[in-house]
């Protein structure tokens, strides 16, 4: 379980808020959808989670433990990450690629091959195919794929993705998506998923924290969020999402 | 073409470890930059300084910390190859893709892994392409090494201009061009070899390999450096020194010949030693032993005295001095003068009949060609402006080599020339007399360190033998023979101990 208690970021010395006196909670093996536009603040968030941002003000612990007491590397390497640049190093095959931080936790070769191999194929993805390709040689969604199998390979309970299919076409969006829901369902795995996408969020999103301005607007489920918005910003949010599916 | 190869190797030996020294210096520092960024403008404006510090300049300023030969060569060249080498890396550090960096980071990649596995592979092209103009720059400078004793194919240009033979200064300079060429395209060809995903898993053994072998390569210069330093700083070797102009090289290598064949003493030459103040320091520092100079030019250039004197006191003066002060010995002059002189061409001197100094007034723009040690040293300019009256319209400071060549050309109408000069024999100058003693006298002699007398008291009599024995047109001859005629020094010098029945 992750939870936010009061937690706040601020730049300029403290006179602005990235993101204000957050608080949340979010339960083992739920998809947590973090919505709104740029500069909402949603990033910010889920960077704080592995501490890649950390917050100046409040607590945030996971699985009861206080994050700033803990190894930030160890951190990072307990949890996967997934971000719309990808960050494949081209000057590794996928194989290397995807099995790096086993590489350098001492795993033999042979071990990390088969991992590698094994998490392909999770993406789906042949990997007779693509174990010695370069990152270059592959496409936009392959690329991506291959993200998200770099991600899996510590076996994390929660996978951290920060808008991951915003550079997609429409059609590896969507293909990527329903992936991840099997295999959200297979592994058993914690999401925390930051989109400024309200369908996405809807296909993917158990809860749903709709940001403003650095502020939390609401939290919910689609349903609750459609039934009940908290204010006239996630009334809208929800509409957009009505209308475009019509 | 035996000495050629051995030339060529030293250039390359020179700067391929002034250049890895440079990169083993420069990468860490280019790191460190780019994690404290306060450090970065400060780091580069530093070394940019040290760039445009004259290589020469820089040469000179290393000499009394370090001495002669390689080791201020090698410091200095990798002071050059520093800037582009910190540049480019702190560059491709800083230009690896935010992406990069923020997968590296969100993996949980310690920062020393993410610099090692992602942040230098990927700035590994600009690197690369730093250490190129690092090594191409490097073998230009390298070519002034030899104006430290440190050899290379700068020796070639040096002694091509010191005896004004432009065939010796191309076989300096071609070689330097197309090493430089060669070392620019196989630096390219690496570059694009270890570009990643240029190659396939398979060959990571192969490139491992050659990684460790060009280093093994390194290593194995630098060795090879020590070893031979050691050797020759351990046996019995009189290490016999020279300006760089060719009668230095002359008597150089007939004290060589003498030691070599009359005692069982071994002999390295450092020739080609340019300024008198850095000869000095050499032999005060004992990196040579002994070395031919000339009372003259001790006197004003190192005892710094104004007062005129005879040719007698002026020897005793330098030698008393020396003794007390460096514990140097003069040993007796060799017999020939080698007097500063101006010299013009027969036409002008026909044509404002010019035969002494005093008469130069008449030439209606004065321009003198001359070593820039005559500006400097009270002896000659000071001593001229003083004693003749002289005012220069046009002073160009010029290597001696350069000199006769600028003046037979009509660049400058006067040139500070050397009476033994068997060029002035060959452009038909007339030296002007110097009818109201401007110049001092300029006995030769070999000024010899007393530690490596006593080291080796046989070196005593020989070294004595010459003393007397080479008069004003021995010299002039013997300077004919080499630079007219282009005979090689060794052979000339060889030659006049056997007809003098030394060896």
């Amino acid at each position: 379980m992750i939870e936010l208690i009061n937690v706040s970021k601020t730049y300029d010395n403290g006179l602005n808020y990235s993101v204000r006196d957050i608080s949340l909670q979010l339960a083992d093996g739920e998809t947590f959808v973090l919505i709104g536009s740029s500069g909402s603040g949603k990033t910010t968030i889920l960077k704080m989670l592995n501490r890649l941002i950390s917050p100046s003000g409040g607590e945030i612990y996971i699985d009861g433990k206080n994050i700033r007491e803990l190894d930030k590397v160890k951190l990072r390497r307990s949890m996967g990450y997934v971000f719309q640049g990808v960050g494949l190093f081209p000057n590794m095959n996928i194989s290397e690629n995807i099995s790096l931080i086993m590489k350098l936790g001492d795993a033999k070769k042979k071990l990390c091959r088969d991992k590698s191999a094994e998490l392909l194929e999770t993406v789906n993805l042949e990997p007779g195919k693509y174990l010695d390709r370069f990152p270059c040689e592959l496409s936009g969604g392959e690329q991506q794929r291959v993200g998200v199998a770099r991600a899996l390979v510590n076996n994390p309970k929660y996978l951290l993705m920060d808008e991951p299919f915003g550079a997609l076409d429409a059609i590896n969006r969507d293909a990527l998506q329903e992936e991840l829901i099997r295999l959200r369902d297979r592994l058993n795995t914690t999401i925390v998923f930051v989109t400024h996408d309200i369908l996405e969020a809807k296909k993917l999103g158990d809860q749903i924290a709709v940001m403003h301005s650095g502020e939390l607007m609401q939290v919910g489920s689609f349903d609750e969020l459609s039934t009940c918005p908290s204010n006239n910003f996630v009334k809208r949010l929800i509409e957009s999402a009505q209308q475009s599916q019509l | 073409m035996n000495e050629l190869l051995i030339k060529i190797g030293e250039q390359i030996y020179l700067v391929i470890i002034s250049v890895s020294v440079a990169i083993l210096i420069g990468i860490p520092l280019a790191v460190v930059i780019t994690r404290c960024k306060k450090l970065e403008k400060f780091t580069l404006g530093f070394i940019g300084v040290l760039q445009t510090i004259p290589s020469l300049a820089m040469l000179a300023f290393f000499i009394p910390l370090f001495g002669i030969g390689v080791v201020p060569a090698l410091i200095a060249l990798s002071i050059y190859s520093l800037l582009p080498i910190v540049r480019n890396a702190y560059i491709g550090i800083l230009n690896v893709p935010s992406d990069m960096i923020e997968a590296a980071n969100g993996m949980g990649l310690t920062s020393w892994q993410r610099l090692r596995l992602v942040e230098i592979p990927l700035a590994m092209p600009t690197i690369i392409a730093g250490v190129r103009t690092a090594a191409i720059l490097s073998v230009g400078v390298a070519t002034l090494a030899a104006f430290v004793g440190a050899g290379g194919l700068g020796d070639f240009i040096n002694r091509g201009l010191a005896v004004n033979d432009n065939h010796l200064i191309l076989m300096g300079a071609i070689p330097a061009a197309i090493l430089a060429l060669s070392l620019d395209g196989l630096i390219g060809a690496f570059e694009k070899w270890i570009k990643p995903g240029a190659s396939k898993q398979g060959s990571k053994k192969n490139k491992l390999l050659i990684f460790a072998s060009s280093f093994l390569f390194v290593v194995g210069l630098f060795g090879w450096f020590v070893i031979s330093e050691v050797k020759y700083n351990s046996g019995k070797v009189v290490v016999v020194g020279s300006k760089n102009f060719s009668e230095q090289y002359l008597l150089a290598d007939m004290i060589a010949i003498l030691i070599k064949e009359n005692t069982d003493l071994k002999v390295q030459k450092k020739l080609n030693l340019g300024a008198t103040s850095l000869i000095h320091q050499a032999l005060v520092r004992g990196d040579i032993d002994l070395y031919p100079e000339y009372t003259g030019t001790a006197y004003s250039g190192i005892l710094h005295a104004k007062q005129k004197k005879g040719a007698r006191q002026i020897y005793y003066s330098v030698k008393k001095f020396y003794q007390k002060k460096y514990d140097l010995l003069w040993l007796k002059p060799l017999g020939f003068e080698n007097k500063a002189a101006l010299a013009v061409t027969r036409k002008s001197a026909n044509q404002y009949g010019l035969r002494n100094i005093s008469d130069l007034p008449k030439v209606p723009r004065l321009s003198i060609g001359a070593p820039a040690e005559f500006v400097e040293r009270p002896d000659s300019y000071l001593s001229l402006v003083n004693t003749y009256g002289l005012k220069f319209d046009e002073i160009n400071q010029m290597d001696p080599g350069l000199a006769y060549e600028a003046l037979a050309n009509n660049k400058v109408n006067v040139i500070m020339a050397f009476s033994t000069d068997g060029r002035v024999k060959k452009f038909n100058l007339v030296l002007l007399d110097d009818n109201r003693n401007g110049f001092p006298a300029y006995q030769a002699a070999i000024v010899v360190r007393n530690q490596t007398l006593k080291k080796y008291p046989e070196l005593n009599s020989e070294l004595n033998k010459l003393s007397g024995n080479i008069s004003d047109e021995d010299i002039m001859e013997l300077n004919y023979e080499t630079d007219v005629l282009g005979r090689s020094h060794k052979d000339v010098a060889r030659e006049f101990l056997l007809k003098k029945g030394l060896i």
